[in-house]
């Protein structure tokens, strides 16, 4: 698939900011089933520095300060991004007893598997809970496949969460999502990552886009898009799996990946710090278009 | 075996007799006991211990007193401040030094130097090819999950030769005699200006000691490491610009920041006192913004940058971790240093020096096991009350496991056995003692020592002396190391045979302070202005009082009604002066004990506002927060008026002889202090601001003064005296007598205070020297700029003050004969162009700093921590 994919965020604010440092994690990088094209990010009032670089996960994070005074802030940035679907088949290695990769992190003899330890620890916004790990263990039994052992799990939280998107903020803990079964995308990834965690798997953040279809019959409406999180597993020897436990699927080539990390605290998609300002309000807008579709 | 140790015990002699019992298995001052059982005092200690002995136990006591007394003055005692309160545990310093044999002190030297390179080449392997957890040479998860890891830093770390600048290490002694680590300080170790001051100290109380034992001295090395810090700085400056970054005057490490920074000639400054643009640091002063070349922070990796970094941090700079990825400014140290502050790294020393340096580890760190590792997990939990439990996870306080019930044991080891991989056990290290005076005895006592290293050229280089901290023997705080409160020692490093010539101490061993800015940061010429602003209004209100007191003296004495209609009217004066708005007008004073009652209030009441006690408050804060640019003698005059002022509020209520007393002596100090800011301060732009204070604070108390007092013709008999104490109160009664010689009228005071310009106490003379002051300052654009603001007010205010004359101001309406009208609109109008010049001055020169926000703020999630101990 073709995509174009615009995100745009509005600050609003209501005294002077005289100056603002900011960090993006809006540029989709190549890799895995997916090429970035061309890209621009347009931020106005225009930043007196703007500097690219990439971060410890090889994500492409965009540094602008913007020095002069303003009273609102727009960053947009517009990207082309071709995907493919992921495999259909079951990629070699990934029927494999889940407990060998449990065993196989545990000895780390490898370099890599040494590295990839930072998905098995503790990061900012997820910390592993026991009653989590026991939520794990019922779809890991043992000596199953590991990819259909995820799957499994990916299904129960879609089964035994509700999506709401007015129940937690990025801010609620994971044991209150826990408790009340209810939450957006980015507390789902993040309960799939405490679970795996819990059990001895290396599991990580994927935050990104989803193509939205309208009803049939009705026209796309534009800005009706989000940014979309959902979680990946480390399977050595094979790479990252990655499961959606918002839609109950393994994503397909309407995904595009943004970013990587250990949680959403790694790949926050735009950060800032500002000088004044005042109370403000924040506007978001994600459109991802198909570039191919008949208009 | 106390029979064993010659001279202890004796009648009346200096050491314990308890000093064997109690004395570790290897002690500083005793050889072993031999076959026989007999200890010898060690050959480095004999001539010292005999000196002491010679000196005896009460005179090494008067000795400490005097060291606690200079340890105050110098406000090491102020490094515990919370809400302005002084602290209630400042340092002690215990006489007797800690002795380091040359020796001895060559093995640390070697053995520091060679670890700091070690832990340099960790550091820059960490943040750049992880060869150490790629090879598996250091496990990832030690790493991963230590705070003092941040994958913001990574890669950030190319520029540097040298990573690691500025390193310490604790070090104790152990049972077999060998020095050993127990933690290396990495981030922004604290305690060198705390080294340096407990030697001033030392060097005083025991200045012919100190000379005759052929000490190494300390200020090379701060010579060499200001050097190297400028020959380090990116932009390869001749004059790079070097900041001491600190957390403000309520960091319990104030102190020792301020003092390390005029110590070594760098400005010391707050976050909000620099600022990112253009991907450059800049520091904010009164002549705008300058660029800033490096930094030496005494701040956390992680309160360093709100924007990558902890969100909630305010003692940090938006985006300073962005510039010192590009290499736009050098860091001591580089953000991410923490990691090497790691305990479970010191198990895995050897085997990267092994690798890293190719060279055996000289200093071996005191045993310690990570129980990440099975084999070391097993025997921290059979030795768990012989050990010292950390976590390397920050801000958790070790915990000894010999001081646990079996219970809590039990509990530690379920711990352990959950999560191992977050605990190192580690050896107590105190097995060693050293003499340390308690109450006129010398006993023995654990003792570690703070080591500070330095790269200079291609090596690293040691301090020759440490800050030394001490316990009672087999007493296990596990907080020992991290500790900055108790009994310290100073640290001797002995010279050897060959290098004795070489130590030369000059006949005052008090270094010099270094204090020559170019540029005045914004902040620091507010808080001078204040510091000059606060000091007048404590004299002022001080010599006021005293005249009040004086007159309800003459009035209890003489009961002429005369003075107790002058009293009244000053003490409505007070009111209005410390309160700095005018109330009702002035009632008849009933009973002494009332007037007594508010005088002592004004005085010495903290809690009351504008009173003497608040007023010397916020002097004391506003001195506080520049620290570094004041000298000792400076901050004793400070600290003396603050003892005056608490002496007084000890005494009981009644005693007006003493409280004169107070006031005389708090008169004198507040006189010094002006002549040390005026006389010992370079005139540059911080004298400007500090005099601008005084002069500013006086011109208005003189304008309040006379509004409070004059405004109205009095009975002639009551206006005399309220004259001649006004005239008492501005120091200006001889100024008027050689003047006018007897004659003293409303017109000749009027002359005296308001309008004479060779007065130095008149309000013309304040006038004219703020415009002198106004003019000095430096200006955006320059003098084509033309006047500005405060400037032009101050051209007004002049004028006023030359043209006004008595008869003019003076005249009276024929209506209202007693009201002095014309005068009163004359001081409303000075008054007002000195609002307008105060205002523009603010806003042209302090810090304005607006509050910062996260746009998008990323909580951690505390909810889910684990139990906090």
């Amino acid at each position: 698939m073709r995509y174009r994919v615009t995100h745009t965020t509005h600050y609003d604010y209501t005294d002077t900011v005289t100056l603002c440092h900011n960090e993006a994690r809006l540029t989709p990088s190549s890799e895995g089933r997916q090429q970035c094209g061309r890209y621009l990010l347009t931020v106005t009032p225009t930043p007196k520095v703007v500097r690219e670089r990439r971060d410890y996960f090889g994500n492409r994070v965009t540094y602008f300060g913007v020095e002069s005074p303003h009273s609102e802030l727009i960053v947009n940035m517009v990207s082309e991004v071709l995907t493919e679907a992921a495999p259909t088949q079951l990629q070699l290695g990934a029927e494999r007893p889940w407990e060998e990769v449990r065993d196989a992190m545990v000895r780390g003899d490898e370099a890599d598997l040494r590295m990839m330890q930072h998905f098995l620890c503790d990061s900012p916004l997820v910390r592993t809970l026991p009653e989590l790990a026991g939520y794990a263990l019922e779809s890991f039994t043992p000596g199953r496949g590991i990819m259909e052992a995820a799957m499994d799990l990916t299904h129960r939280i879609y089964a035994d969460f509700s999506y709401d998107s007015t129940a937690t903020t990025i801010s609620t803990p994971l044991s209150q999502v826990w408790k009340e079964r209810r939450g957006v995308c980015q507390d789902f990834a993040h309960l799939a990552i405490a679970s795996l965690r819990g059990i001895g798997l290396p599991a990580g953040y994927v935050s990104g886009y989803l193509e939205t279809l309208p009803p049939v019959g009705a026209k796309k409406l534009v800005g009706s898009d989000a940014s979309h999180a959902w979680v990946a597993l480390y399977v050595p020897d094979v790479g990252w799996l990655e499961f959606d436990p918002t839609n109950d699927q393994m994503p397909t080539e309407q995904y595009i990946v943004l970013a990587r990390g250990r949680d959403y605290a790694d790949v926050s998609p735009l950060n800032g710090v500002i000088y004044g300002g005042g109370p403000h309000t924040m506007e978001v807008s994600v459109d991802v278009l198909d570039l191919d579709a008949p208009v | 075996m106390s029979e064993a140790i010659a001279g202890a015990g004796e009648p009346g002699g200096l050491l314990s007799p308890k000093y064997a019992d109690d004395r570790g298995v290897y002690d500083e001052l005793w050889s072993a006991p031999d076959a026989d059982s007999k200890s010898q005092v060690r050959g480095h200690w004999q001539a010292l211990l005999s000196a002491f002995q010679q000196l005896g136990g009460r005179d090494l006591e008067g000795r400490r007193k005097e060291a606690r007394r200079l340890f105050r003055e110098n406000g090491v005692s102020y490094s515990a401040m919370a809400d302005g309160q002084r602290g209630t545990r400042p340092w002690e310093l215990d006489p007797i030094p800690f002795l380091v044999p040359a020796a001895d002190w060559a093995k640390i030297e070697s053995g520091l130097a060679q670890r700091a390179r070690l832990l340099d080449a960790i550091l820059k392997d960490l943040y750049g090819p992880r060869h150490l957890i790629r090879g598996g040479m250091v496990p990832a998860e030690l790493i991963f999950r230590h705070p003092g890891f941040l994958l913001q830093a990574d890669g950030a770390l190319g520029h540097y030769e040298v990573a690691l600048t500025l390193y310490a290490a604790d070090v104790v002694r152990g049972a077999d005699g060998g020095f050993r680590v127990v933690s290396d300080r990495a981030q922004a170790p604290a305690g060198a200006g705390l080294a340096l001051e407990t030697r001033i100290a030392c060097s005083r109380i025991l200045p012919n000691l100190i000379r005759a034992t052929h000490v190494h001295r300390l200020a090379s090395f701060f010579r060499t490491l200001r050097n190297d810090l400028a020959g380090r700085a990116p932009h390869q400056k001749l004059d790079p610009r070097i900041v001491v970054l600190g957390q403000g005057s309520d960091d319990p490490s104030y102190f020792d920041h301020a003092y390390l920074a005029s110590y070594l000639g760098f400005p010391l400054v707050e976050g909000a006192d620099l600022t990112v643009r253009e991907s450059h640091l800049w520091l904010r002063t009164i002549e705008g913004l300058k660029l800033v070349d490096m930094v030496l922070r005494r701040v956390p990796d992680s309160q360093c940058d709100p924007l990558e970094l902890d969100p909630a941090s305010g003692a940090g700079i938006p985006a300073l971790l962005e510039v010192a990825r590009r290499g736009n400014v050098g860091m001591v140290n580089p953000l991410g240093a923490g990691i090497l502050e790691n305990p479970g790294l010191l198990p895995f020393l050897p085997r990267i020096a092994r690798q890293f340096l190719g060279e055996e580890l000289k200093l071996e760190s005191i045993p310690s096991w990570w129980c990440g590792d099975e084999k070391s997990k097993a025997y921290v939990l059979e030795h768990l009350d012989g050990l010292l439990i950390k976590s390397i996870e920050h801000g958790r306080a070790p915990v000894w496991g010999g001081a646990l019930t079996a219970e809590e044991l039990a509990h530690w080891r379920a711990r352990i056995e959950k999560d191992p991989g977050l605990y190192v056990g580690q050896e107590p290290g105190v097995s060693a003692t050293t003499p340390a005076l308690v109450k006129g005895e010398i006993r023995p006592r654990s003792a570690v020592t703070r080591c500070f290293v330095a790269a200079t050229e291609g090596t690293f280089r040691t301090m020759p002396g440490g800050f030394t901290r001490t316990t009672s023997p087999g007493e296990i705080t596990g907080g020992l190391s991290a500790s900055l409160q108790g009994t310290c020692k100073d640290t001797w490093v002995l010279a050897s045979e060959e290098e004795k010539h070489l130590i030369s101490w000059p006949a005052a061993a008090m270094p010099a302070f270094v204090v020559a800015y170019e540029s005045l940061p914004s902040r620091a010429a507010e808080s001078l202005y204040w510091v000059g602003r606060h000091a007048e209004q404590a004299e002022f209100l001080t010599r006021l009082a005293r005249s009040a007191l004086r007159k309800f003296n003459e009035s209890r004495d003489y009961g002429d009604p005369a003075d107790s209609g002058c009293l009244a009217i000053l003490l409505y004066a007070l009111k209005v002066l410390s309160t700095g708005r005018s109330s009702a007008a002035p009632t008849l004073i009933s009973g002494s004990e009332f007037v007594e009652n508010t005088l002592l209030e004004t005085v010495r009441d903290a809690t009351l506002e504008g009173s003497l006690a608040a007023t010397f408050k916020a002097l004391e804060r506003s001195a506080l927060s520049v620290r570094d640019r004041w000298s000792t003698d400076t901050w004793r005059v400070i600290d003396d008026i603050s003892e005056t002022l608490e002496e007084q509020r000890r005494l009981p209520r009644a005693g007006s002889v003493a409280l004169e007393d107070t006031l005389d002596r708090l008169v004198s100090a507040l006189v010094g202090l002006t002549g040390l800011t005026i006389e010992s301060t370079t005139h540059e732009h911080g004298w400007q601001f500090l005099m601008i204070g005084r002069r500013v604070e006086r011109a208005r108390n003189l304008i309040l003064l006379m509004q409070s007092t004059v405004m109205r013709e009095a009975e002639e008999g009551i206006e005399h005296q309220l004259l001649e104490a006004l005239l008492i109160a501005n120091e200006s009664v001889m100024t008027h007598r050689r003047r006018y010689r007897a004659a003293l009228d409303i017109s000749s005071a009027v002359q005296v205070l308001l309008l004479d310009t060779s007065n130095p106490r008149s309000l013309a003379y304040q006038v004219l020297e703020l415009a002198k002051h106004l003019d000095a300052l430096p200006r955006e654009g320059g003098a084509r700029r033309g006047m500005a603001a405060d400037q032009r007010a101050l051209l007004q205010a002049s004028t006023l003050v030359r043209l006004a004359d008595t008869s003019t101001l003076l005249a009276t309406d024929v209506d209202q004969p007693h009201q002095r009208d014309e005068l009163a609109a004359f001081l409303a109008a000075v008054d007002n162009e000195l609002g307008i010049a105060t205002a523009a001055l603010d806003q042209a020169y302090f810090t304005h700093v607006q509050p910062t926000q996260q746009l998008v703020a990323v909580t951690r999630d505390v909810d889910d921590k684990p139990e906090v101990d």
